[in-house]
């Protein structure tokens, strides 16, 4: 079992650590190619998404990145203390409308949660946990 | 993240290279507003360099394609990898993006 925490801010510059973070990750456990875009895609989406909604209009507010590999699994959690969000909740999006019709955004979610084999939420103790789980083998 | 931009006579081809996330994508969207602001009315995405795309990234290829619509123009998107066409594809944006792959040039 390898586990690992990086723990950053809340600013979307602090992108670049997550980034370098997973892949560091990715390449201990050795994952293929893809699998490794997609999970690093998933959690991009997942961060950004804390870091612009979970605290609204306050900066240097924390949040967490932990990755623990067993099994075959790769499970990533992310942990704030903002306001509750339960990205489940999200609807997902019409991907039948035509171009004119569809709106702009709202895909990083649905896009975490079609990459990853789960995706789960629990609010505890204020915190907003939301586990993914990708199975890498 | 690399954007390099060439004028050709009747189309622009913009050639997008590396990684189109939450952070580059705020200099690919300065490119996208002058293409939608300049009278460019054929633009080739080539996609053959990029080898991931966020949300962030899908939210300016749907900005310029509607504005291309807009102005009765078009947007043509080339040699997107196979990573990237999954995403597309799961997204939608595959049917709401004209796609052009090297088996439909060869066509040609």
């Amino acid at each position: 079992m390898i586990t690992n925490t990086l723990h950053i801010k809340n600013e979307l510059g602090q992108l670049s650590l997550v980034a370098s973070f997973i892949e560091h990750e990715i390449e201990t456990v050795g994952i293929s190619n893809e699998c490794s875009m997609q999970i690093r895609l998933a959690l991009e989406e997942v961060v950004t998404n804390v870091i612009l909604y979970a605290y609204p209009s306050q900066s240097g507010q924390d949040l967490s990145v932990n990755v623990a590999y067993k099994d075959g699994k790769l499970q990533i959690t992310v942990i704030d203390t903002g306001i509750p969000f339960n990205p489940m909740e999200i609807e997902d999006p019409d991907l039948t409308l035509s171009v004119d019709k569809r709106p702009i955004g709202g895909l990083g979610i649905f896009i975490a949660k079609k990459l990853m084999n789960e995706v789960h939420y629990c609010r505890t103790d204020g915190k907003n946990i939301l586990t993914m789980v990708k199975n890498v083998d | 993240m690399n954007i390099k931009v060439e004028r050709e006579p009747a189309r622009t081809i913009v050639s997008l290279s590396g990684q189109l996330d939450t952070l580059t994508a705020v200099d690919f969207e300065k490119e996208v507003s002058v293409l939608l602001n300049s009278d460019e009315h054929q633009i080739v995405l080539n996609c053959e360099g990029l080898s991931y795309v966020s949300s962030a990234g899908l939210r300016l290829l749907l900005t310029l394609q509607k504005g291309m619509m807009a102005k009765g123009g078009t947007l043509i998107l080339e040699k997107v990898q196979s990573p990237i066409m999954d995403i597309f594809k799961i997204t939608g944006f595959s049917s709401i993006l004209t796609i052009r792959q090297e088996e439909d040039l060869n066509k040609e």
